[in-house]
């Protein structure tokens, strides 16, 4: 006894030092930030042919087929995929492909490929490369994979410059599926022969190895470092005659906070932390650059349809009343966030109008909704889960709880890691009553966006439908869309599922991002794709 | 309060007439400043925690948009955090979270301890074999890590945390208590109620468990503040109380990216919690030094 006591002492005045250090600290660090971080002025800077990117995503792997998440920022790097977008827009141009046709039917396309492209290994590109890349993405059918599963009946290869893609259905967006994000990124047919184990397809090497035709090599991954290293690749066939720089360093740093520090102090060159907050405080700062562009990506906060209460359409519009939209616009997002009347943003050619969407913040009228519900009274709790260590969500699920409590509804929040939520949310019987979430669309057309947040496939994470709504009306207007090809028609058909949505209120829209990215002023070359979320094209950044 | 002072006089035999262990022990205590300020702090805690909404300026869930992120002022003493929320009434409803956290983390973490080590103590053989090797896996682990282990099962949630670190920390109460009642079971007056033919349970119950009484109280005075400062910890990387409750840990964990531009935001929490335990752990020091039965020895 005595010698567990006489330990509990010590560690208590060891404790008890460590509380006044502590104590000090606070106390100096109230005196003012000055004390603690150097100011911009002192930055040290990076040499101009090396750029560096505070990266927020930890890598799980390389593997183009699988990569779907912020990593892609460095994969894109390494990869490329047939087809590109121009700048900013939804324009498709060349990438490894040259030119594509399709046949009347839109149910076979032919790709003519790029010649003199070689890979990272010396491998030419041909079109067994095509077919290796798009068989593999099937097979290992994890992330973008959804797209072409069930749609590729088979890839032939005519001859080494000329794939053609059969397709089991008709479909006009397939070569916009193609520019996609992720997925299609054409890998070494020869890395993926050689470097296989087993029945993986190289996955276990591609995990940590990159063999692509992109601009940059994976020079090397260092995991206690936490840094990934692309370096030129001399035989890039687009050349090395515009500004580039030579290297790009990718610090993986998640906390928000350090990423500032690291951009303020020059250590990094551009960061890619999301914080509004964060974002504002920098744009004030000299030698910052912060760049603004619209995006398609939608804010939203789920409502599971499938469960009492919120099964109750009455409910779900009362919801959508009691949500404070400008308060959240300038608290959560310092005003900088676009509207959104429905499924689909403002920049999509079949956005609904404001006058579709009804619901603004009308306590009253939420309350009058909600006595012709199935619980007048409200006096119910629904649960709402939350992505860990993101302000945004937490914010806007704070804003809509204080409301509810005037309708007498308790919201009962719950912070969970991302991969916890994911695997819970992704199942009707265990997902929350509420989710805030964002998504944008996967490839440029209006279905892709409405049918991954909508559609009755694509509940949980199966898509991105985490309301799990599902209509019977909606589902018939996207597969009339997908069968004709005459444009105005189409964005008819999607404009009138939208307003069934928007009706039935199967999310509250809170808004439209806008992708406010944070930089040193001598980064030139900086260009954003909505349709690429969030990533930027390395191979066009330069530094002075 | 009676039961305790009238076990310590048995335990010593006979008490200096009129002056009971008691009397001695809170006199001294009167004497040490560290006592004073510990207990000052305490009180402070204690009235604020009552009194709650009346003495706070705003209701501590009152979003205000457009008063995001106000530095601090009259009008808002400690400024707002990041939703426009009065940082001063978030940290007074703090104060009663917290209170009610080191209380009920303590009650639980006793009432498991101090049972099993009352068991383990007295009737020692195979049963004190099992309850000891017990707390040895538990206190294999490191007091946090066990804790964020539990309440990772668990699950998110601030009851759940408090059970976390509840089932942390029993297993140095019954160590104590075990440890008390080797050398307690041996004494003359056991000796002398046993040979009278008392039964287990009165032995135990009436005079064996006031004779722990003092250690654990004064244990449990010292833990009181690493209690809150645990819970605080598993709040602040989010498996404790969730928002928008006002818990200390919670609000920090929330205001650290925000540390540059609005440094009163996670400031004001982490002070209260420094105060806090800080009070805590100058009266629980006070108190075990005053109880200290091998000072009073050497007088």
């Amino acid at each position: 006894m005595d010698s567990v006591r006489r330990e509990g002492r010590i560690s208590r005045r060891r404790f008890l030092r460590t509380l006044a250090a502590g104590g000090a600290a606070v106390g100096a660090g109230a005196a003012g930030p000055g004390l603690f971080w150097t100011r911009p002025g002192s930055a040290a800077g990076v040499a101009t042919d090396t750029l560096i990117v505070g990266q927020d995503t930890a890598v799980q792997t390389f593997d183009p087929q699988i990569v779907y998440d912020n990593t892609v920022r460095i994969t894109r790097g390494i990869y490329e995929p047939l087809v590109g977008l121009e700048g900013g827009t939804p324009k498709i141009v060349p990438k490894l492909a040259t030119s594509w046709s399709a046949t009347p039917d839109v149910k076979q396309w032919t790709l003519k490929l790029r010649p003199g492209v070689t890979f990272h290994d010396g491998t030419p590109l041909d079109s067994e490369a095509v077919k290796v890349t798009m068989e593999r993405l099937i097979k290992i059918n994890r992330g973008f994979a959804y797209a072409f599963k069930g749609l590729v009946a088979g890839v032939d290869t005519p001859d080494p410059l000329t794939a053609r893609i059969t397709l089991s259905s008709p479909d006009a967006s397939f070569v916009a599926k193609l520019a996609a994000i992720s997925g299609n990124l054409i890998v070494s047919p020869k890395a993926v022969r050689e470097h296989a184990t087993g029945d993986d397809l190289a996955q276990g090497w591609l995990k940590e190895h990159g063999a692509g035709t992109g601009p940059y090599v994976l020079e090397s991954y260092d995991k206690g470092a936490q840094q990934v290293v692309l370096a030129q690749f001399p035989g890039y066939w687009g050349g090395w005659s515009g500004p580039h720089v030579k290297r790009i360093i990718f610090r993986i740093v998640p906390e928000a906070s350090t990423q500032r520090l690291m951009v303020e102090r020059g250590e990094a060159d551009i960061v890619t932390v999301v914080s509004p907050d964060l974002i504002d405080a920098l744009a004030k700062e000299p030698g910052i650059a912060v760049s603004e562009s619209p995006t398609m990506r939608i804010f939203y906060i789920a409502m599971h349809c499938q469960r009492e209460p919120l099964k109750d359409v009455k409910i779900r519009q009362a919801l959508s009343y009691a949500f404070d939209y400008e308060g959240a616009k300038q608290a959560i997002f310092n005003g900088k966030l676009a509207p959104l009347n429905g499924p689909l943003p403002d920049n999509d050619p079949a956005h609904l109008s404001p006058a579709d969407k009804p619901y603004r913040y009308d306590l009253a009228k939420a309350k009058q909704l909600l006595s012709e519900s199935s619980r007048p009274n409200g006096g119910f709790t629904l649960s709402l889960s939350l992505f860990q260590g993101d302000p945004t969500f937490r914010k806007a699920a704070e804003i809509l709880q204080a409301r509810l409590k005037e309708l007498n509804i308790d919201v009962n929040i719950q912070e969970l890691a991302s991969s916890v939520l994911l695997d819970k949310a992704g199942k009707p019987d265990t997902a929350p009553d509420l989710l805030p979430v964002r998504n944008y669309p996967d490839y440029a057309d209006p279905s892709a966006l409405i049918s991954a947040t909508f559609g009755k496939d694509a509940w949980g994470t199966a898509g991105w439908n985490f309301s799990f709504y599902a209509n019977d009306h909606v589902e018939q207007l996207l597969t009339q869309a997908n069968q004709i090809t005459s444009q105005p028609r189409r964005i008819q058909l999607f404009r009138d599922a939208q307003r069934t949505i928007v009706q039935e209120a199967a999310a509250i829209f809170v808004g439209t991002l806008i992708n406010r990215v944070a930089m040193r002023s001598n980064v030139h070359g900086f260009q954003y794709n909505p349709l690429l979320g969030n990533t930027f094209d390395l191979y066009q950044i330069a530094k002075s | 309060m009676l039961s305790w002072t009238r076990a310590s006089d048995t335990s010593t035999g006979a008490g200096v007439a009129g002056a009971s262990f008691l009397d001695l022990s809170l006199r001294r205590l009167g004497h040490m400043p560290a006592a004073w300020i510990g207990g000052v702090i305490v009180l402070v805690l204690l009235a604020v925690a009552l009194a709650g909404k009346a003495v706070a300026p705003f209701d501590p869930l009152r979003i205000v948009p457009a008063d995001k992120l106000l530095s601090a002022s009259p009008a808002h003493l400690f400024g707002t955090d990041d939703l426009g929320r009065d940082l001063l009434s978030r940290v007074i409803a703090g104060a009663r979270i917290s209170l009610l956290v080191g209380a009920l983390v303590l009650a639980i973490a006793m009432s498991v301890g101090v049972g099993l080590g009352l068991v383990a103590g007295y009737w020692g053989g195979w049963m004190d074999e099992a309850i000891m090797r017990t707390t040895d896996v538990f206190l294999a682990f490191p007091r946090l890590v066990l804790a964020i282990a539990i309440a990772a099962t668990l699950g998110p949630g601030l009851y759940n945390a408090m059970v976390a670190v509840a089932l942390s920390w029993w297993p140095w109460y019954t160590r104590l208590v075990r440890g008390r009642l080797l050398s307690l079971r041996e004494e003359e007056f056991v000796l002398a109620v046993v040979s009278l033919g008392a039964g287990r349970p009165r032995i135990l119950l009436r005079h064996l468990l006031p004779n722990v009484a003092t250690t654990v109280v004064i244990q449990a005075s010292i833990d009181f503040g690493y209690a809150i400062l645990a819970t605080a910890s598993l709040s602040f990387i989010g498996l404790g109380a969730q928002p928008p409750t006002p818990e200390w840990g919670s609000m920090i964990a929330q205001a650290r990216s925000y540390m540059i531009d609005a440094w009163w935001y996670p400031t004001f929490p982490g002070l209260a919690i420094f105060v806090t335990v800080l009070g805590f752990n100058l009266l629980g020091d006070a108190v075990r030094d005053a109880f200290d039965p091998r000072l009073r020895s050497s007088r």
